[in-house]
């Protein structure tokens, strides 16, 4: 029986249900030194002096790390542009200015002690001099460049992407109708279920070892060794259980610090682990988030629905520092056209700094912001012209041989086309909407019928699959073979990969994968992830790229056993790096270039309900569908799917998060709601493709961040064909909901 | 300008506690509070774990823990009356159906706070000694004017005084509370033959959510004559609308004398809400708290008009506990200090050790060390900390271990449940954190029903929160664990 196309039980399901799974903060090594990183809780101001002697004398303090400890201060996943560590003193080999603090996140000392009470306690007798600095609190106040928040860039606007495709002149007079609106895109915490910990000592071997949570092996080993000055081979990390990501734990938060920690203990001649754990509340101050974003587009067609034209302007509020806000942007750029034929397109796409915690990778990666633009203009655009939003995108959805929005010919696999019929289809967007159960918002109270309207959307899309823009794209992989010599086939095969498990089923499918392509069965293939001591580079768990990527590294280090295994090697190894089709990064003043390998393909109907009183959102059905290629675990996609469909669920009706003067106002999961059990779709039909990618393993496409792009601007629409109201800004809290009903009856009425 | 260094606000360390007195007579407690001025009481403990920890820094406090009093869970029948004890949680009024009929809108504010494991700890005498605007419990104690008993030391004497509900709160966040002085009782007047009340709560969110505006109603009517009836007396309280929950005194002078007919209810809502003068915050603009009062009014007169108050109240909803559990005193006996040892049976072996003025959930990990259970948020929003403490679910984050001495817990390394299997099979287990607090929320239902609707499992699983699943695969192996549990298979 083939491996693929089965919903077999997760490997790691059964720890993770008596408790036996150890995540980073369960795993607090015996006589450990606890560590607490304080923050600068300064949104832009100059260090002018720092004393940490009576930290460092301090009841229980081991030691104290300043930023004069620390011997490359800078880090940046893809530019270092972010201080390890705030300080005035410096070894002098970083080019960032580390004196300024830019976000309240900043990092000013590293508190080693007995334990993590005394180590905070510690952290408050640090006295520290500021010089305060102008907030530039979001990106009108950063355009202006009247503030630098880094005064060694010439800009705040400190990255760009154009395209300038065809003769926008040509394209606007060809319009019959003009569609132009300017959109607000809120921030979005993570709020995965583990924070973040993490625990250093230094191996047997004289490695530096981090033992924590994250996305990318390799990544974090390289930034730790940067920043230490020490090869890549004297860095270890390990990733234990973990807790959930999204793309909130792909850059540093420990893993710095960490290792400067069990150096500073080592170097004491202290054999001693340390281990640190945040609160959540730290967790949500000292990490990235979703971008925040400005986009102001405008959309041209022809009467019978021809686009004829795309502007746009997308201004990503970057934050303090860059982390992946570049390719954030480059995503948004993509998206924000729409997966369709445009023959004349000007946009431009710009990342920003402000004094505010960074934007960065989270599930879409850009995609959310982009394609929520692109897909609410083409249902104002559907409005306008009275068209069937369905048809509006048939007659302009990219099919293979289509060329892109950067004037590449898409990659062979267009398969949108296939994808919006059969979601209309399923959703019955020719027919009457689904029953419904009445909806009452207030727990006592009865729905009010009168009150209640109903109405559904749709969304189409696409998203990249695997890294962008001539991003050195691969992924490594190990197969062992096991058996007697005079075996004809192996009996049993073990899988060493450093893809990380973050809870999306990675080593599953690796397994899964490995079976199929070793004839092993399933229950006889054994796994090693994730320890760059025994695994590859893996490339992070982004990108909806792992399982892509993985698939093909495993066929070739699959293949490779395979051939030891015939010289008789037992057990027979094979190694294989895969690397996938070139990417390009786009002129800098057309946009013109092949971004991408492999895109995923998506659509999504949305029906929901609105109490137009009290301003309630209900969506009582999603179908959600998606061409995945080859599911190799069917109920894996399906989970993903749904898991999906409700944080974007969350993205755009209720996560609110309050950022004023450059700080965070609701750190806590009392006051950022998430949705709770109660509170999602009623209903989630996942409907599942499977066209084949032409290099995809076994067929198979990436599609994680997919239900989660379209969704927003599917219950924009939803909540427009209800009540006759576009929202240009989410989430659709009551309050934002009742405001924009009744600006419209003023509107209507004066 | 130059400032010194200020600790960022989420990394100021709280109070940690020093002593924790366990109290077995309101006596003892009184003088426990008198001999320290700065001793805090604790019943559900479930805001003063909060308030301490966040409270900033200072001297490790002494807490009164008031659960081990005898007969601090009494709920009694005085005719006219219902008198419960100060230590009555939220559950015990949900699940308490003579208590529920007659003093509905009390019930239905009791339902609709927090999740089971903080009604199954969460006292309605802390809901008022809390005294924020927000908290549910206080419109409904006030519509159904409800007093409280409060006792004092002075000297040897007690000292009791009765205050109503409606004169309790002096302020924002304050009441007429002196040092040392506690309640000890609540009396609920129950509603009369001819009276009719309702509770009603507008949130941004259907579990686990501050409200937007919390009102109660509590009207008499005289259905005798023509239909609609005409309305005799009438009482509204609101919450989360001024610095203190306010009576409304416009509805009554607009509703009294009048049938219950559209046209007086829509007056009724409408001057009823603007006599309040709401306030933007996070939650919500004073415009919309504004618009959504009347509406709300409106809706909620028109169902006390045709006497349906109660068809929306769940069926059985699940409580996570058992009446005899909720029931149970806490620990009383000598005091406890960090290096005072505690023995707790977790999961059916004895654990001694000290440090029990942590959390339980602390102890639970660092000091009987077993991990299986979560700490996601630290403050009962997220439910990964989820154990069962004398067979009844709890967030153990809210519970000091001192609570649980001389206890049983039951926590995942101790669950053997066909429900795990179930998450297994149905895919319900991605990063697996949450797991562990869904497991023993899942288990404890199917102890109390073992063929849950959907319904009773979202009700008893709105204190667990799950950011990679979006819930239906767990909400579908809760379903297939109850066949098992019925004996329908494995």
């Amino acid at each position: 029986m083939s491996s693929l196309g089965q919903a077999a039980p997760r490997a790691d399901a059964v720890d993770k249900t008596t408790g036996a799974a150890e995540y980073s903060g369960d795993r607090v090594p015996k006589d450990s030194l606890f560590v607490h990183v304080v923050f600068s809780n300064e949104p832009h101001a100059r260090m002018l002096s720092m004393d940490s002697t009576a930290a460092e004398n301090a009841e229980g303090v081991v030691g104290v790390i300043t930023s004069a400890d620390v011997p490359v201060n800078e880090y940046g996943l893809t530019m270092f542009d972010q201080p390890v560590l705030i300080g005035v003193e410096s070894t002098g080999r970083s080019a960032v200015d580390s004196t300024v603090s830019r976000w309240e996140a900043d990092k000013v000392a590293i508190v080693i002690a007995e334990t993590a009470a005394l180590a905070a306690a510690a952290a408050a007798l640090i006295e520290i001099e500021w010089e305060q600095l102008p907030i530039v609190g979001d990106i009108e106040a950063a355009r202006t460049d009247e503030v630098l928040v880094h005064s060694e860039k010439e800009s705040n606007t400190y990255f760009e992407f154009r395209i300038r495709k065809g003769d926008m002149e040509d394209g606007w007079r060809q319009a019959d109708v003009v569609v132009e609106g300017t959109y607000h895109l809120p921030y979005q915490e993570h709020a995965y279920l583990q924070v973040e910990a993490a625990s250093s000592w230094i191996d047997d071997d004289g490695r530096v070892t981090v033992e924590t949570g994250g996305q990318w092996t390799w990544e974090d080993q390289q930034q730790i060794a940067h920043a230490l000055d020490i090869s890549d081979t004297q860095v270890r990390v390990i990733y234990a259980a973990i807790g959930g990501a999204f793309g909130g734990k792909e850059d540093m938060t420990l893993q710095i610090v960490m290792a400067l920690a069990a150096k500073r203990v080592h170097e004491l001649g202290l054999s001693r682990p340390v281990h640190c754990r945040w609160s959540r509340e730290e967790s949500i101050i000292g990490h990235h988030k979703r971008h925040r974003a400005t986009i102001h587009a405008k959309l041209g067609a022809s009467a019978d629905g021809k686009i004829t034209a795309v502007e746009a302007e997308v201004l990503l509020d970057a934050g303090a520092y860059n982390y992946t806000s570049n390719k954030v942007l480059g995503n948004a750029h993509l998206s924000v056209g729409g997966a369709y034929e445009v023959p004349n397109a000007h946009i431009d796409s710009r990342a920003i700094y402000t004094t505010t915690v960074p934007g960065g990778a989270f599930r879409g990666f850009g995609g959310p912001q982009g394609s929520f633009v692109a897909e609410t203009q083409m249902n104002k655009l559907a409005e306008v012209l009275g068209m069937d939003p369905v048809e509006l995108r048939r007659r302009n959805v990219l099919h293979d041989g289509s060329e892109g929005i950067t004037q590449a010919v898409m990659p062979e696999g267009v398969t949108l086309p296939e994808v919006l019929e059969r979601c209309a289809a399923e959703a019955r967007m020719d027919g009457a909407l689904f029953e419904a159960k009445p909806f009452a918002p207030i727990a006592s109270l009865p729905s009010e019928s009168g009150s209640v309207k109903r109405g559904r959307g749709f969304a189409a899309g696409y998203k990249n699959v695997g890294f962008s823009f001539g991003f050195p794209e691969r992924c490594e992989a190990e197969v062992r073979l096991f058996g007697d010599p005079d075996d004809d086939s192996p009996v049993a095969a073990e899988i060493l990969h450093g893809g990380a498990e973050v809870g999306q089923g990675a080593h599953q499918t690796f397994r899964q994968m490995t079976s199929e392509a070793t004839g092993v069965p399933l229950d006889a293939v054994t796994g090693t992830f994730s320890d760059t001591a025994t695994t590859g580079d893996s490339g992070s768990v982004s990108a909806s790229r792992m399982t892509f990527m993985a698939g093909n590294s495993i066929l070739g280090a699959a293949e490779e056993a395979e051939k030891a295994w015939r010289e008789g090697d037992r057990p027979a190894v094979g190694q294989f790096r895969y690397t996938p089709p070139p990417t390009e990064m786009l002129d800098p003043e057309t946009g013109v270039g092949q971004p991408n390998f492999s895109y995923g393909y998506m659509a999504q109907a949305v029906e929901v309900s609105v109490d137009t009183e009290t301003g309630h959102v209900r969506v009582d059905r999603v179908t959600s569908a998606h061409d995945v290629g080859r599911a190799i675990n069917p109920a894996m996609v399906r989970g993903q799917i749904e898991g999906a469909v409700v944080q974007a669920h969350g993205y755009v009706l209720s996560e609110n998060l309050v950022v004023t003067e450059g700080r965070i106002r609701n750190p806590r999961f009392s006051s950022y709601l998430i949705p709770g059990i109660g509170d999602i779709p009623e209903h989630v039909e996942s409907v599942i493709l499977e066209l084949a990618d032409p290099h995809g393993p076994w067929g198979a496409r990436g599609m994680a961040e997919m239900p989660y792009i379209t969704y927003a601007p599917a219950v924009i629409a939803a909540v427009h064909d209800a009540t006759g109201v576009w929202f240009d800004a989410f989430p659709l809290t009551p309050s934002r909901v009742l405001e924009g009903l009744r600006r419209a009856d003023g509107a209507a009425s004066g | 300008m130059a400032t010194p260094f200020a600790v960022h606000e989420v990394q100021r360390q709280g109070r940690s506690i020093g002593r924790v007195v366990r109290p077995s007579t309101i006596r003892e407690a009184l003088t426990a509070l008198a001999d320290d001025g700065s001793a805090r009481p604790m019943a559900g403990g479930t805001d003063l774990l909060l308030d301490l920890h966040r409270g900033g820094p200072g001297e490790p406090a002494t807490v009164v823990d008031l659960t081990g009093i005898d007969g601090f869970r009494a709920i009694e029948d005085s005719g006219n009356a219902w008198v419960l004890s100060a230590g009555v949680t939220h559950n015990q009024v949900v699940m308490h159906q003579e208590l529920r009929t007659t003093a509905l809108p009390l019930a239905q504010a009791c339902l609709e706070i927090g999740s089971p494991q903080l009604r199954n700890r969460a006292t309605i005498a802390g809901n008022l000694v809390t005294a924020s605007p927000a908290n549910d419990t206080i419109s409904a104690l006030i519509a159904l004017g409800a007093s409280v008993e409060l006792q004092r030391l002075e000297g040897d004497a007690i000292v009791t005084r009765t205050v109503d509900v409606a004169d309790f709160f002096t302020g924002f966040r304050s009441t007429v509370l002196v040092s040392g002085e506690l309640i000890t009782s609540i009396r609920v007047p129950k509603l009369g033959s001819n009276e009719r009340g309702l509770w009603v709560k507008l949130g941004l969110r259907r579990a686990q959510a501050i409200s937007v505006v919390h009102l109660a109603i509590v009207i008499g009517v005289d259905s005798t004559g023509s239909s609609p009836p005409v309305a005799t007396s009438a009482r509204l309280a609101m919450g989360s609308v001024a610095a203190t929950v306010v009576e409304v005194d416009e509805f009554a002078a607009a509703l009294v004398g009048h049938p219950l007919d559209a046209a007086v209810m829509k007056a009724v809502a409408k001057a009823s809400a603007a006599a309040v003068s709401p306030i933007t915050d996070g939650r919500a603009t004073a415009e919309y708290r504004t618009a959504s009062i009347e509406i709300l009014l409106r809706r909620a007169l028109a169902s006390l008009s045709k006497n349906d108050q109660a068809a929306m109240w769940p069926h059985d909803p699940p409580s996570l506990s058992t009446v005899e559990q909720l029931q149970r005193t806490g620990v009383s006996g000598p005091v406890v200090e960090e290096t005072t040892p505690i023995s707790v049976s977790v999961n059916g072996t004895t654990i001694t050790g000290s440090r029990a003025t942590m959390s339980l959930l602390d102890w639970v990990r660092d000091v009987a060390e077993l991990t299986g259970m979560k700490e996601g948020c630290a403050e009962g929003e997220c439910g990964a900390c989820t154990m069962l403490l004398d067979g009844a679910a709890v967030m153990s984050c809210l519970v000091t271990a001192s609570q649980a001495d001389g206890r049983q817990v039951k926590t995942v390394e101790g669950l053997d449940h066909p429900i795990q299997k179930a998450f297994v099979d149905d895919f319900a287990v991605q990063c697996g954190f949450c797991i562990p607090g869904f497991l023993m929320s899942g288990a404890r239902l199917l102890d109390e029903v073992d063929d849950p609707d959907d319904d009773q499992i979202r009700l008893a699983l709105s204190g667990n929160l799950c950011r990679c699943t979006g819930y239906y695969p767990i909400i579908e192996a809760v379903r297939d664990a109850a066949v098992v549990v019925r004996g329908g298979g494995s």
